[in-house]
Order: structure tokens, then C-alpha cells, then sequence
């Protein structure tokens, strides 16, 4: 290769560098979020303990159903709330459970769960429409409680 | 009572007879006591035997069951894996010399390619960090794609208390004298 | 570190759809889940606890060869309990236990032993705790022959039809239909004699 074909590529190649990272920063706007939260509840048996604990959808639990092996799922509570870009807020579920969401730069967000007032965890990612994120563990009695969070809407 | 007979009174108990057949052995029924006898007994077995069902437990552990399933499978697939690739021809090799030049340029349309594909939603995935501040739990993930779903799951850590030397259990037992 | 999948909470559908793409934990975990009962299966056909464990696995070796072809029109574990019958079945027309069997089929053709057993009136499982019966079930079950056992587990625990269970066996209707009076009746004479051996 000569000394200027190399040279052009070099060039070719920082140009193309520099247009993927445009493209790339145009993904990074910023937008306020809506956002689901639903606390479930896990369980084989038909009924829940609490009487307030009302089946969640067919849909969602033909959803469930194949993921997880549970055969019932029970709605705990249902939140939906907006988190202003760039901007944190913290749902609370439970009395012992809360999560926070930050919108981020990405697009990405950022998932605190609390327990009992502590964080336990905190997850990065993308928050996409149409996708579902998990949090979950079992409980007592093979049963198990999940958190499930969606983007309703983002502008 | 014929053997025909007695194996179609069967059938009958067994949902096996169309309607004709059916009603003749209800006949049957109505009029022979001996049959009905008989009948009940086959009836008491069906229903004694599906309703008790023996269980039966692997009689080994699932781990040492699983390893040699694992080795069998291991074993199946290296006997029917394809022989080595024959060394490319020599066409192949001066081709790629050829193209040699302007791969570099390709790998910069490659990048831009995949920077441009991670805007899309597939690689949400790859680009998701987890911070774990539990010292009783841990955390798994499983991505399930075609219901769109992410599932990160807390299980509790399992501390083997048998595993710690045995100066440390002396020294815990002492704080709970 | 690749953070590690949560293979125990998902159900059998998500794990096969994984194991379908070659993952083999996920296929391990739907072992682990479902080894009891394809045991229990092959157990139940063969009443020999090693060859139950070597069919049993030869079934999952099967089913992961076949994973692909699983298409979910039933559950995995039915599938799986398909599988691990046919290996049963045949293994035991290669072992070709004829010695046993001779005599039975004698008895079954000119309708022997089954006509000389009087009708059972006691009944055997009065008084008796489930896991006695069970036990007492097993035990009358293990004194049949291979084919007549074949027959009552196929038709009573799997709920096959005669058709279905001819088709499986590779023998007529009316051997099925033969074989399955045999094997009920013989079970009422051991189940209601030994009550009748406590009762004395």
C-alpha cells in the first residue's frame, strides 16, 4: 500500500469515527419518563392471604406464566408515576420496599431498590418500550414477589 | 360367563365401546348378578390403582445424575462432530492477501456498522451494569426475548457453616455462652 | 463475570426455549426439575432401580438430542415421559424376557389362571394407610410380568387408550384388552389375599 492510500484511509477512518459518535450522541437526548411499577405476587395456590390481592390480568399472567414457574400471580400494588430527565423518584410499593429510577444519559436509567430503607441493589440499564424489567426473589412458603417496572410512555 | 363377554364388559368400564355394544353390556349388568360381581371388581382395581399410584424416587443424587447425563450428551456429539476444515486452497490465500489492503478500512465501516446497531434495542443487554450492596444476597439475570423481558433475581447467600475451620466455630460458640 | 442466570425460577417453557438455543443449563435444570418422574416412569415399567436409572437417562440423552423438535403442542415433562416409555419399551422387546412371559401368554390364550380366580369381594384397601396401600400396590405390581405391567401403567398411569397402548407394545387390541384383565385380576387376588392373610 502507498504512503497516500494509507494516509487516506486514516482520514476515511477518523470521518467515520467521528459520524458514529454524532449518531451515537443524537441517542442521548434527554426525555422525561413515565413509568409503571406493579409489585406481584408469586404463588401456586388458587387464593392470595390478603383478600385486597386481587389475580393480575389474563395477559399478564399467560406472560408470567411463561417465564416463571408460578402458576398464580396476585397484584400487591400498582404505581405509576413520571421521572423528569435527568431527575430521580422513588416509588414506594410496600411498606418495606421502594424503588427509585434516575433518568440517565444513554438512553439508559438507573434502578435503586430499597429494603427496609436500604439499597440492596442497583441496576443500569436501557428502559425500552414494550420491555419489562424483573426484580424479584422467593418468599416464604415456595411463593415469590416481584417487582415488575415498564415505560409507559417517554416524551 | 365367556371370556368374549368379560373383556367386552371391560372395554365397557373403560369408556372403549361404541353405543350398540355399550347397551348390550348394560343389559348384561341389569340381568346376571355374577357379572355384576365381577364387574365391580374390575371397577375397584381401575379405581385403586389410579387413585394410588406408587411414587418412586431417583435413587441417587440429581448432580451425579445429571454429570453423567451431561457426559453422555458430551460423548453423543464429539462421535457425530464433523471432521476438521481442510486448509483454505490456494486461491483462498491470495485472494485474502489481496483484500489484505483494504481491511482496514472495512474494520472502520464495521465499527461505525455496530455503533449505529447498538442504538437499536437489541444490545440493551449487553450494556447493563448491576451493583450488588447485600452481603446476604446475590443477584442473577435471565433476558427472555421473546416476551421482551428482563428478570434480575435476589437469592439469599448460603454460608457453609461446616466449611470453617474449626478454631472459628470454637471461637463463635463461646459468644453465644 | 458474566452475572449467572436464575435457571430455578423460570418456568419450563423459558428453559427449554434456552435450552433449544444449546444451552445446557438451562436443559440441566429441567433434569434436575423432572428426574423424579421419568425415573419414576421407567421404575415403574422395568421394577429394576439400575436399568430404570440407565434407561431413564438414555431418555434425556433423547430429549436433547430431540430438543429442537419439541414444539410445546404438550408439556415438556409429558414429552419427556413419552420418550423414556418408548426407550422402555423397546429395550424390553431386545431382551426378548420370553421365559417368564411364555407361560402367562399360555394362560392368556386359553384363558387360564384369570378364569380360576374366584371374584374378589373383600376389599383391599380398607383400613389401610395411603402410603400401606401404595406399598401394597407396588409389591403386587413387581409380581407381574413385564408385559402385564406395561399394559396397567400405560393404561391406568399414563390413561393411553387400547389403541394407543397396541400401537406402543407392537401387539394387537385384543392382546392389550387380554393382557390388561390378566394383569387387574391378578392384582385383585394378591391385594385381596394378603388382607384375607392379616384378617386371620
Amino acid at each position: 500500500m502507498t504512503r497516500g492510500a494509507y494516509n487516506f484511509l486514516q482520514r476515511l477512518g477518523a470521518v467515520v469515527m467521528a459520524a458514529t459518535m454524532m449518531l451515537w450522541s443524537f441517542g442521548a437526548s434527554a426525555a422525561n419518563l413515565e413509568i409503571n411499577l406493579k409489585l406481584i405476587w408469586g404463588t401456586n395456590d388458587a387464593k392470595s392471604p390478603n383478600p385486597k390481592h386481587k389475580p393480575v390480568s389474563p395477559e399478564l399472567t399467560n406472560k408470567l406464566r411463561k417465564i416463571f414457574q408460578w402458576k398464580n400471580y396476585f397484584e400487591v400494588n400498582d404505581v405509576t408515576g413520571r421521572v423528569p430527565s435527568r431527575q430521580s423518584k422513588k416509588f414506594r410499593l410496600s411498606d418495606k420496599c421502594e424503588i427509585e429510577i434516575t433518568e440517565m444519559e444513554g438512553p439508559k436509567v438507573e434502578i435503586k431498590l430499597y429494603g427496609e430503607g436500604k439499597v440492596v441493589n442497583k441496576i443500569t440499564k436501557p428502559l425500552l418500550k414494550g420491555e419489562s424489567v424483573f426484580i424479584g426473589a422467593e418468599d416464604k412458603g415456595e411463593n415469590s414477589w416481584f417487582i415488575m417496572i415498564s415505560l409507559v410512555n417517554e416524551d | 360367563m365367556n371370556m368374549e363377554a368379560q373383556l367386552k364388559m371391560q372395554a365397557y368400564l373403560d369408556g372403549e365401546l361404541g353405543p350398540s355394544e355399550a347397551a348390550e353390556v348394560q343389559r348384561l349388568l341389569e340381568q346376571d348378578a355374577q357379572a355384576r360381581q365381577q364387574f365391580e371388581e374390575l371397577r375397584a382395581v381401575r379405581s385403586l390403582l389410579r387413585d394410588n399410584e406408587p411414587e418412586y424416587r431417583l435413587p441417587e443424587s440429581r448432580e451425579f445424575y445429571w454429570s453423567k447425563i451431561s457426559q453422555a450428551i458430551a460423548r453423543a456429539e464429539a462421535q457425530s462432530a464433523p471432521g476438521r476444515e481442510d486448509p483454505a486452497p490456494a486461491w483462498a490465500l491470495l485472494l485474502r492477501r489481496w483484500l489484505a489492503p483494504v481491511s482496514a478500512m472495512a474494520m472502520v465501516f464495521l465499527l461505525a456498522l455496530a455503533g449505529l446497531k447498538m442504538l437499536s434495542p437489541n444490545h440493551d443487554y449487553a450494556m447493563m451494569e448491576i451493583e450488588n450492596y447485600s452481603e446476604d444476597l446475590m443477584v442473577s439475570t435471565f433476558r427472555h426475548p421473546t416476551e421482551k423481558v428482563v428478570v434480575f433475581w435476589l437469592t439469599p447467600k448460603t454460608y457453609d457453616v461446616a466449611a470453617k475451620p474449626a478454631e472459628e466455630i470454637e471461637q463463635d460458640e463461646l459468644m453465644y455462652q | 463475570m458474566a452475572p449467572a442466570k436464575a435457571y430455578k425460577t423460570l418456568s419450563d417453557e423459558a428453559l427449554v426455549k434456552e435450552a433449544q438455543k444449546g444451552d445446557m443449563d438451562a436443559f440441566g435444570e429441567l433434569v434436575v426439575r423432572h428426574s423424579d418422574k421419568v425415573y419414576a416412569r421407567a421404575f415403574s415399567i422395568m421394577h429394576n432401580e439400575d436399568e430404570a436409572i440407565d434407561l431413564s437417562q438414555e431418555a434425556w440423552v433423547k430429549g436433547w438430542q430431540r430438543l429442537k423438535q419439541f414444539q410445546g403442542d404438550s408439556s415438556f415433562l409429558t414429552w419427556m415421559t413419552r420418550i423414556v416409555i418408548n426407550i422402555c419399551l423397546d429395550y424390553l422387546r431386545k431382551q426378548k424376557r420370553q421365559k417368564a412371559e411364555s407361560i402367562e401368554a399360555l394362560d392368556e390364550e386359553v384363558g387360564g389362571v384369570e378364569r380360576q380366580m374366584p371374584v374378589m369381594v373383600v376389599n383391599p384397601s380398607e383400613g389401610l394407610e395411603r402410603s400401606e396401600l401404595r406399598e401394597r400396590i407396588d409389591k403386587a405390581l413387581a409380581q407381574l410380568s413385564h408385559e402385564h405391567r406395561t399394559v396397567l401403567v400405560l393404561h391406568e398411569f399414563e390413561n393411553l387408550e387400547y389403541k394407543e397402548i397396541a400401537k406402543r407394545m407392537g401387539c394387537s387390541i385384543g392382546t392389550v384388552m387380554s393382557r390388561l384383565f390378566y394383569a387387574r385380576r391378578k392384582l385383585a387376588a394378591l391385594l385381596a389375599g394378603w388382607r384375607r392373610e392379616e384378617n386371620m
